[in-house]
């Protein structure tokens, strides 16, 4: 009972918060006409990028502390968890910032009406072929608006954004590791990685090899990695920052010697990253990627050769939420994802339509980095690699 | 703030390992078929039937399969005169017994209780253990034979009658095979009913449970109709049954495979499981979770020779192959239907040979 009357005295104050809001909106065009100053900045690119970051930083914090006053803590943290998972936007309301609160919440609203309007258009078609291509993509950035503004209110409420720098592109890194997988429907769990990748440009190539060290399994991988728009893009952004949009394209191939069959596929993707400092001041540090795509792959059974009647198409659907932290010693960069995809080692969730959830954990220095994954679909993953830059 | 973002990542990757673990269905599938009371004990052969009543003197079972055997164990103090009811049986099945020295024993037909549901009375003075065997009619002659398939009913349950009825009047179908989901959440009660209504149905109906049937408790379809993974020979044909109900097949239950396919891989053979391995519309996902565990399957049933996949799952109709295989999906048992693809609600009617295969699949649309 008292938790039904905290949750109503919390949406009260929001209500409240929506009228106050005017007076911010008046406040917030003010503010505005002063952002004049920091687009030119960003927009000299004579500068280093990495200068123009931090000064792009310091003239939003500046400008949104007017904005967004935010008293982070673990009280607010504890908001967002309870009722914030209900009420999104409850922490960063509880720590003081109301517009991102009420941002928070217009996109929980969002994201849950898509993710409904998706899902009744799937029931109501009888998850209809014609309208997948429609149906499925709209479900799940209704689900991904959910997550993200879920996450970032309690990111933002316990923590109230960290600064960054800009990230330094090596032109070679040379990553390898070990891989355990339980998949109880194959014999393999312990596999060699080796993955290098190649950056010159707006151009990244990176081939993957995987070698079953206790089974005849073997997966390589070539991705090309085209950024589009970004720090290192073809297009740079008004703002540079973390945000960028790249093209991915790959070609892989997996030979299950085993149990006798080989699959070939080729893949191309559109995949986008949005910088959070862009949204609010309290999520700074923090960052969104989502990606679009198609893959096709074929089939060669025991009997058979590749051929077109073993064909399987799939939509490519990717969605991450990311925390980069830069200390002295060494940059964290943390995301937890989803990849809808259902052909790779990990499968997809049991039942329903649902892909693969996962998380990863890159640490680096300038020479060194290690990277930590795990990912949860019908088998289970984990990944650790030790990476050399140059 | 190291140990804040610290702890907001343990609170990620805690919410991300918050994944229901893997029930094991196969072993419930390893108890069906077995009962004992203190003053007997059952066991059918496979687990080809479940035990809905056992007490002394008084065996019901519902049948998964045209022909099994079962074994009656008795024990001091067991009844001289034991009646045994089977339901979802073919019409003039013969039910034979045989003492432990394997000499035959009389069986007592007593009654037609639906056209599908037979009561049989023996006595069993003195003996310790009857086998007892279920034929069908003509069932080890090679002859063509049809039967219907029909998948994806769910909560259409109320309008499944008339599909029944037109399988009724269709003297030429000896049984009916479901892919599975036959109810809208697999509770004890839905199932229950379901069961009810197959009382309407003159032949038997054979199935494995879908994705449905685990909605609620996963137990009480094994417990109502029995396995979920089994095979069974009629006329000469293979009918393998596969429980994909969580979009996948368990690791024992290839195993199990293996042997069945192994053992039917010069006869006719058709493989019938919910979860299709690919959705011919490979974008919508509607299939198997981990596409290298479907070509594992195909794999699978490519070596060993099967000669026709059938899967549910889609409510639509689609004719395709893989892996070599025909495959057919019908879901058109009433679950809400597939738009946009031409056909409503719909069943397969197949006419089997032994020695020729598949002889022909005909589509009767309902709606």
């Amino acid at each position: 009972m008292r938790k039904i009357v905290n949750i109503c005295v919390l949406f009260l104050s929001i209500i409240f918060s929506v009228i106050k809001a005017e007076n911010v909106v008046k406040l917030k065009n003010n503010i505005s006409k002063e952002n004049e100053s920091t687009k030119n900045i960003s927009d000299n690119k004579s500068l280093k990028q990495a200068d123009v970051l931090n000064d792009a930083i310091s003239d939003k914090n500046t400008l949104s502390e007017k904005n967004n006053q935010i008293n982070a803590g673990v009280l607010p943290g504890i908001v967002s968890i309870f009722p914030g998972f209900i009420l999104h936007g409850s922490g960063h309301l509880a720590a003081g910032d109301t517009d991102t609160a009420l941002n928070l919440l217009l996109f929980e609203g969002i994201g849950l009406g898509l993710f409904f309007a998706g899902g009744a258009a799937l029931a109501a078609s009888g998850a209809s072929d014609k309208l997948i291509y429609f149906t499925a993509p709209v479900i799940m950035a209704g689900f991904g608006l959910f997550i993200f503004s879920s996450l970032s209110d309690i990111f933002g409420s316990f923590i109230g954004g960290v600064q960054y720098s800009n990230i330094k592109h090596n032109n070679l890194k040379i990553s390898t590791g070990y891989m355990y997988i339980s998949d109880d429907n194959f014999l393999y769990e312990n596999f060699l990685v080796f993955e290098p990748s190649f950056h010159l440009s707006h151009f990244t190539l990176i081939p993957l090899l995987c070698f079953a060290l206790d089974d005849k399994n073997q997966n390589y991988k070539l991705t090309s990695d085209y950024e589009l728009f970004g720090s290192e893009g073809l297009y740079s952004f008004e703002k540079i920052d973390l945000s960028k949009i790249n093209i991915l394209s790959a070609f892989s191939y997996y030979n299950f010697d085993t149990e006798e069959f080989q699959i070939i596929s080729a893949e191309v993707m559109v995949k986008g990253r949005y910088d959070l400092l862009r949204f609010s001041k309290s999520l700074s540090g923090t960052f969104v990627e989502s990606g679009l795509g198609y893959s096709i792959d074929f089939t060669k059974y025991n009997h058979n050769s590749f051929n077109n009647e073993d064909a399987n198409e799939q939509m490519l659907l990717y969605m991450a939420y990311g925390i980069l932290y830069q200390t002295k010693k060494a940059d964290f960069e943390f995301l937890l994802f989803y990849d809808h995809r259902r052909d790779g080692y990990a499968g997809g969730m049991q039942g329903g339509f649902t892909g693969s959830m996962g998380i990863s954990l890159y640490i680096y220095k300038e020479y060194f980095g290690f990277k930590f994954k795990f990912v949860k679909g019908i088998a289970s993953i984990f990944n650790i690699n030790a990476e050399f830059r140059l | 703030m190291k140990r804040k973002i610290i702890g907001v990542i343990i609170f990620y990757i805690s919410s991300l390992c918050c994944s229901s673990e893997n029930e094991n269905r196969y072993e419930l599938d390893l108890l069906v078929g077995n009962a004992e009371i203190p003053e007997a004990s059952v066991s059918v052969s496979n687990g080809l039937a479940v035990v809905q009543a056992f007490e002394n003197g008084k065996l019901k079972l519902y049948s998964s399969a045209p022909d099994y055997q079962f074994e009656l164990v008795l024990k001091q103090g067991s009844a001289f005169l034991w009646n045994i009811e089977i339901s979802n049986v073919i019409k003039n099945s013969i039910l034979t017994a045989f003492n432990d020295k394997n000499k035959s024993l009389a069986v007592n037909y007593e009654d037609e209780i639906l056209p599908d549901k037979v009561k049989y009375s023996v006595e069993t003075a003195d003996l310790n253990k009857i086998s007892f065997s279920l034929s069908a009619p003509n069932s080890k002659e090679m002859t063509t034979f049809k039967i219907a398939l029909v998948s994806d009913i769910q909560d259409a349950v109320d309008k499944i009658q008339d599909i029944f009825l037109l399988m009724n009047n269709n003297e030429s179908l000896d049984f009916v095979i479901s892919a599975g989901d036959l109810t809208s959440q697999g509770s004890v009660e839905e199932l229950e009913f379901f069961q009810g209504e197959l009382n309407k149905l003159n032949i038997p109906f054979y199935s494995t449970l879908g994705n449905h049937e685990t909605f609620n408790d996963f137990t009480a379809y094994t417990n109502i109709f029995g396995r979920g993974s089994f095979q069974f020979l009629y006329k000469g044909v293979y009918f393998t049954f596969a429980d994909s109900s969580r979009a996948g097949i368990e690791p024992v239950v290839y195993d199990w495979l293996a042997g069945w396919l192994e053992d039917s891989k010069d006869s006719t053979n058709i493989f019938i499981t919910h979860y299709p391995p690919f959705d011919p519309s490979g974008i919508r996902n509607g299939s198997f979770a981990s596409r290298i565990e479907a070509s594992k399957l195909l794999n699978m049933l490519s070596e060993y020779n099967v000669d026709l996949t059938l899967y549910g799952h889609i409510h639509s109709y689609y004719e395709f192959t893989n892996a070599g295989i025909p495959a057919y999906i019908s879901g058109g048992g009433g679950a809400i239907p597939q738009k946009f693809d031409g056909i409503n609600r719909h069943f397969l009617i197949l006419e089997l040979d032994a020695s020729y295969g598949v002889k022909n699949v005909e589509v009767v649309r309902v709606d």
